[in-house]
């Protein structure tokens, strides 16, 4: 029970964090001014920019809503301990979250509260995709043989698969600094840089040492993902912040969109790789 | 004591109706100053008139079957420039005006916003109404007044504001529909006016003096000019097409 709807979590939550982007590559934030309300009410009329704040706020809502349920059945299900805090966690993160919403909204966006909803929208989805994972009866099995993914104590791995995660968190938030305030464009591609090669290596050992495709797969995907965002960040500078770049048309709304929602994927991927590799976190989480 | 009291309150009567003529004229700032009256001429060619869609709210695609033209930039058939806001920017500092008690009608119509471009006096009450059959937000973007943002979900609904400080230009915008756009030029003075149909503005009762006047385009910017009152009574202002 805990396993499927933390599985459903982790799916609403990336149609969640898609919808997100969308109210802010639309400039739909203050469409609803009002908040916890939508207009004094539950409903309002879905036109304009209020189809994509209220959208997301519904669907936000949902989001609590079943991280609250998960919260119930996981005291049910007498879980360990780790997974109780997980879940836990994932509760206040999306509370907290939902709050950051209604008070950027309430004070008409400004940039430090956006860009700490931007960044807190990625870390909650982490937490439900760990909370997914550590769920898995795979995991279980995996977990008593100690991992099943490359050693990741040997090779020196865990540092550069730390710095790999932090350094995918660490573009996230220059990349929200970007889209919240404009300035700044340069740490953030230099910062790609250095994230992509932090990436390539780790996958690639990773690859080498593989012994199982529960971690090649996710690895692979990673590596893969990673070029992918090179190119949708390209496609957002050059729609939305290059000079002379048209203030319409969908390219300009798609590009950045799927750039974030892609930037949250790669996070968690980080996370998942991590969590089935042997000898390190992931084993000790049951 | 007493005996005093009669003959002082006329010698004051009297005084006060001899002066009367002086405050009054002084208040009224109608001494002898003048009308500054002109034209904002467009030089160049049109640019070609954008249509905005609106499909995004059914309510504002019914009453704009074939869109909507944009009014950024409205050059008039007599080749001057709507919209355009001339004021007095310099030239009146440490004089008071107080703020008439009359509001602006600001109207949110046909999911568009009337009037475009508007003066306002710092204090003054902005009357914001909503005449369509569909919701608007109604968010104005000040940097020395408060900036806020109202819902106005209802047909009819009808809410009051004001700004406290001056500010040319401050722009009004709506998220609901992205392509709704107005200006107020925000000022502690009466002078002011914005250009019309056949380009031409007139700043009334204005005290004689000397005078920095501005005209402020949403696209092409600012222009300046000093000016002599009364012996100056015209001048003209030319925006070049970009
Ligand atoms: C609970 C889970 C929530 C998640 C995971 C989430 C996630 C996100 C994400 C990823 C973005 C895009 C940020 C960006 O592109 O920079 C976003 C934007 C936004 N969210 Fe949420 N959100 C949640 C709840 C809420 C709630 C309850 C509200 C309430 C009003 C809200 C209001 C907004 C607004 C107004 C924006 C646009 C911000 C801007 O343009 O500056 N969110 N959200
Ligand atoms: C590993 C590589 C990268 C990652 C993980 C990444 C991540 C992100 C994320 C998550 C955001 C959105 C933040 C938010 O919505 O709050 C963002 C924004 C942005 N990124 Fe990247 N990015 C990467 C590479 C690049 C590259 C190579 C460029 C190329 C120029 C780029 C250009 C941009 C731009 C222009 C924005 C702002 C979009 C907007 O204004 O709406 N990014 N990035
Ligand atoms: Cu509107």
């Amino acid at each position: 029970m805990t396993h499927r709807l933390s599985q459903i979590l982790a799916l609403l939550t990336f149609c969640l964090l898609f919808l997100g982007g969308l109210v802010t590559s639309t400039g739909s934030g203050l469409a609803v001014p009002d908040w916890p309300l939508s207009y004094g009410t539950l409903f309002p009329p879905m036109v304009g920019g209020v189809r994509f704040e209220h959208t997301h706020r519904v669907v936000a809502s949902l989001v609590g809503l079943l991280s609250l349920i998960l919260v119930a059945t996981v005291g049910f299900e007498k879980r360990g301990k780790p997974v109780r805090w997980l879940v836990i966690s994932s509760f206040g993160l999306v509370v907290l979250q939902g709050i950051l919403g209604g008070l950027t909204v309430l004070h008409k966006l400004p940039a430090p509260i956006s860009i700490f909803h931007a960044c807190l929208g990625p870390i909650f989805f982490c937490s439900v995709v760990a909370l997914a994972e550590v769920t898995s009866p795979e995991f279980g099995r995996v977990a008593e043989k100690g991992g099943v993914g490359a050693d990741l104590m040997s090779h020196r791995q865990p540092l550069i698969a730390i710095l790999a995660t932090c350094f995918v968190f660490v573009q996230i938030l220059l990349g929200a600094l970007v889209r919240h305030t404009g300035e700044r464009i340069w740490f953030h591609v230099g910062g790609a840089v250095i994230a992509f090669i932090l990436i390539t290596v780790w996958v690639s050992r990773t690859l080498g040492a593989s012994e199982s495709k529960s971690v090649a797969r996710p690895a692979l995907f990673l590596g893969l993902l990673v070029v992918v965002e090179f190119f949708l960040g390209i496609g957002a500078f050059a729609f939305k912040r290059l000079e002379g770049a048209p203030e319409t048309g969908l390219a300009r709304i798609l590009f950045p969109t799927f750039h974030q929602t892609v930037g949250a994927l790669l996070l968690a991927l980080c996370v998942l790789v991590i969590l089935r590799s042997k000898n390190f976190v992931g084993p000790r989480l049951r | 004591m007493k005996r005093f009291k009669v003959p002082s309150l006329g010698f004051f009567a009297i005084l006060g109706l001899f002066l009367s003529p002086w405050i009054f004229t002084h208040n009224a700032g109608a001494v002898a100053g003048g009308p500054l009256t002109g034209k904002v001429i467009f030089e160049g060619t049109a640019p070609p008139p954008q249509i905005l869609k609106v499909e995004a709210d059914p309510v504002c695609l019914l009453q704009h079957q074939d869109g909507m033209t944009s009014e950024e930039v409205v050059v008039n058939p007599n080749g001057t420039l709507k919209n355009v806001f001339v004021y007095v920017k310099q030239g009146l500092e440490g004089q008071t005006f107080p703020a008439p008690a009359t509001p602006v009608v600001f109207d949110q119509k046909g999911c568009h916003y009337e009037p475009h471009v508007f003066g306002i006096q710092v204090g003054q009450p902005l009357e914001i109404l909503n005449s369509d059959d569909t919701l608007h937000n109604v968010h104005a973007l000040p940097k020395a007044s408060q900036e806020f943002n109202l819902g106005m979900p209802i047909k009819g609904m009808k809410l009051t504001k004001a700004f406290t400080a001056p500010e040319v230009a401050v722009k009004i915008k709506c998220e609901v529909h992205p392509w709704m756009a107005a200006y107020a030029g925000v000022l502690d003075h009466p002078f002011y006016a914005v250009t019309g149909e056949d380009g031409s503005f007139s700043l009334k009762d204005l005290p004689p003096g000397e005078y920095v006047v501005e005209a402020w385009h949403e696209k092409y910017g600012t222009q300046t000019q000093t000016v002599k009152v009364p012996e100056t009574s015209e001048i003209s202002f030319t925006f070049k097409a970009s």
